[in-house]
């Protein structure tokens, strides 16, 4: 009896995208990858940078994994799913060093702690094993394009919030507005990651009743 | 029936695949992450001295900067970066570093022209507790060596990090509260630094 992976039936690539990107999103709904939500999102430029750095490490993993899964025994596929994570992460940070200096000192260890990002290797392990490469990234794409929304809002409202400025351009100036220093600090975070899965889960509830009624 | 051996061989495979391609990635980004730490460092040399650079200048400028503003001299034991042009001219930045609680401190005590007065200092490195010890590397406290002399009321080398509020004598600073042991390390390398350039400037 082969102990090859079990195929599941094919799904549509729009659900994917749908599931990836707000059904099943991985950080309100899933509660996924939540440390570096936390972690870089004092700023809207870190949050982007690594939104983006998940996002693509996170759909070329998929895909790879997706195209080993036939090959992989069953019992050392968490430790090939590691491997390719890892590989596909410090490339990226190598070239982050190389070519954004400044930036990488910014995020500073999280790069690196992408490898241990729930979110990569849970969708490795839960879709990209049992689904064609095509899916599998579309997959990837759509719970990394998720995650760095998510980070981008709360990037954000923090910097907004905190700083008064977004980005080097000041929106609120601090003539009339204080800036909020618990927004970029820790517990501020953990306050924008809580009031956002409260809304989303709000704006879900409310979905499925009228769609019930 | 996948046996062992298949298992064996194809987590080799996948060592071997993953590892040619990060030794190929580092070969080809090595060089420039070298450059890119190179003009890290530097950004601190030009700032204790005072010379006006652009902060988001790329590892060529800063290191053109560099070449045209500041003369290294590394006759003595210790290399130090005198300013040429574009800033504090005369001006010394020394290195320091040394253990710090809980790993190595290093930074840059700029003196003024007179080889006695602070200019300016840097702790850019350090691994000491954040919020606390960690605080060295703050603008606030290293606003306080500003203008702090380097000798004390006798003329004697040295100067002293003391209990908050407490600096009187010429080359005392106020240390930060909570961080008694990192403010005594941290002094005790500058000591050090001062000593050896006082060793080896006389002749």
């Amino acid at each position: 009896m082969s102990d090859a992976t079990p195929q599941l039936p094919k799904q549509g690539a729009r659900a994917t995208l749908v599931d990836g990107l707000w059904r099943n999103h991985p950080v309100s709904v899933q509660i996924l990858g939540i440390c570096s939500a936390l972690a870089v999102t004092n700023r809207l430029e870190s949050a982007l940078v690594m939104g983006g750095a998940l996002c693509l490490v996170t759909t070329c993993s998929c895909t790879m994994v997706s195209l080993l899964r036939r090959y992989v025994p069953r019992r050392v596929r968490l430790i090939v799913e590691v491997a390719v994570i890892s590989t596909f992460v410090i490339i990226f940070d190598q070239f982050l060093k190389a070519q954004y200096y400044g930036m990488s000192k910014q995020l500073g260890p999280y790069v690196g702690l992408i490898i241990t990002n729930c979110i990569v290797m849970g969708r490795a392990e839960a879709f990209a094993l049992n689904h064609p490469p095509g899916l599998a990234a579309l997959d990837g794409l759509a719970n990394g394009a998720g995650y760095a929304l998510v980070l981008a809002v709360i990037g954000l409202a923090r910097e907004l919030l905190g700083t008064g400025a977004v980005m080097g351009v000041t929106l609120l100036s601090a003539d009339w507005y204080t800036p909020n220093r618990l927004c970029v600090l820790g517990p501020g975070a953990f306050l924008a990651i809580g009031f956002l899965i409260a809304l989303v889960n709000a704006l879900r509830r409310r979905g499925a009743g009228e769609g019930e009624a | 029936m996948k046996s062992r051996v298949y298992t064996l061989l194809f987590m080799a495979a996948v060592g071997l695949a993953c590892g040619t391609a990060l030794a190929v990635t580092l070969s080809l980004t090595r060089g420039r992450i070298a450059t890119n730490e190179k003009a890290d460092g530097l950004r601190h040399v030009l700032r204790v001295l005072g010379i006006r650079f652009d902060p988001a200048a790329g590892p060529e400028k800063l290191l053109s900067v560099f070449r045209a503003c500041v003369e290294v001299d590394d006759s003595g034991g210790a290399v130090l970066y005198r300013c040429r042009k574009g800033g504090a001219v005369g001006a010394v930045a020394l290195p320091v570093q040394g253990p710090g609680l809980w790993g190595e401190i290093r930074g840059l005590v700029a003196l003024e022209p007179d080889m006695r007065t602070i200019r300016a200092v840097s702790f850019y490195q350090h691994e000491e507790t954040p919020g606390l010890g960690g605080d060295i590397s703050t603008a606030w406290f290293q606003q306080r060596f500003e203008g702090r002399s380097t000798l004390d009321s006798r003329g004697r080398r040295g100067i002293r990090i003391v209990r908050v509020p407490g600096a009187r004598g010429p080359n005392e600073i106020d240390g930060i509260t909570g961080a008694t042991m990192t403010c005594r390390k941290l002094e005790t390398l500058i000591n050090e630094a001062l000593a050896r350039l006082d060793r080896e400037a006389t002749p």
